[in-house]
């Protein structure tokens, strides 16, 4: 089956993120195609390379680039959503005058327009809440 | 390529958090994209359909702005949870834009009779 999976809770502060990596990767194992993950809301923050969290705790951000290269996973992030939040790739922080970024490939900052195409194509959209 | 429609159920009041902008957000781009959307307003999100909220005294943008504009873009089927509605005493007439109450077990039917259902 094809599967999308969209994440909005919060990157930090919640299970959300780490769930639907553990899914999406329990996904994958099983054979199943993810045609798009899409984080939305608070999870943005998962696509910020700057955390830095202590060495024996979980590092989110790593966890998805890691899955994303090995199955060449296509990881969306709202950039409506991430811009607000201070989430910005090299050319966005360009054009928005900022001094520096935080987030690159595997990670891509596009719009909502997104999450309806990944509804329409995957047979199922499973949704990672707060 | 098939059809599918989308059922997005609102459970959050209006300013306290992200989540009531957020799913409009989703609403509008989905139907923009063409598919048939649904608004369920559930627990505290029938706030968002109020005539009378003030958000400007909080600096914030008017929901009953958006939500008075989604006939424009062909969100008709708006549905209010009757038992949200009657323990905050709303009533239709108080609503920026025609809604329908239903109960749970009409709810139930909404959720087995979408192909995409997005929680907010």
């Amino acid at each position: 089956m094809i599967f999308s999976i969209l994440i909005y809770g919060s990157a930090h502060n919640s299970q959300s993120a780490h769930s639907a990596y553990r899914f999406t990767h329990s996904l994958l194992q099983s054979g199943h195609q993810i045609h798009r993950v899409f984080f939305y809301g608070e999870s943005v923050h998962v696509a910020s390379g700057l955390s830095a969290p202590p060495r024996d705790e979980l590092n989110i951000h790593q966890l998805w680039k890691d899955l994303a290269e090995a199955h060449q996973l296509d990881l969306v992030v709202c950039i409506a959503a991430a811009l607000k939040r201070g989430v910005m790739d090299e050319s966005e922080a360009r054009r928005h005058e900022k001094s520096s970024f935080n987030t690159q490939a595997p990670f891509e900052l596009s719009g909502l327009g997104q999450l309806s195409e990944a509804a329409i194509i995957s047979d199922r959209l499973v949704t990672f809440g707060a | 390529m098939p059809q599918k429609n989308i059922l997005l159920i609102l459970s959050h009041a209006p300013y306290g958090d992200t989540s009531a902008k957020e799913a409009l957000d989703v609403a509008l781009t989905a139907a923009a994209f063409g598919l048939p959307v649904t608004l369920l307003f559930t627990q505290d999100a029938p706030y968002l359909l109020l005539k009378s909220q003030q958000p400007q005294q909080i600096q914030q943008k008017n929901f009953a702005n958006i939500c008075s504009a989604l006939p424009m873009y062909d969100i008709e089927n708006i549905y209010i949870e009757a038992q949200a509605a009657q323990t905050k005493r709303i009533t239709l007439d108080q609503l920026v834009v025609p809604a329908k109450f239903v109960s749970h077990t009409d709810i139930a039917l909404m959720i087995r009779d979408h192909d995409v259902v997005i929680r907010f």
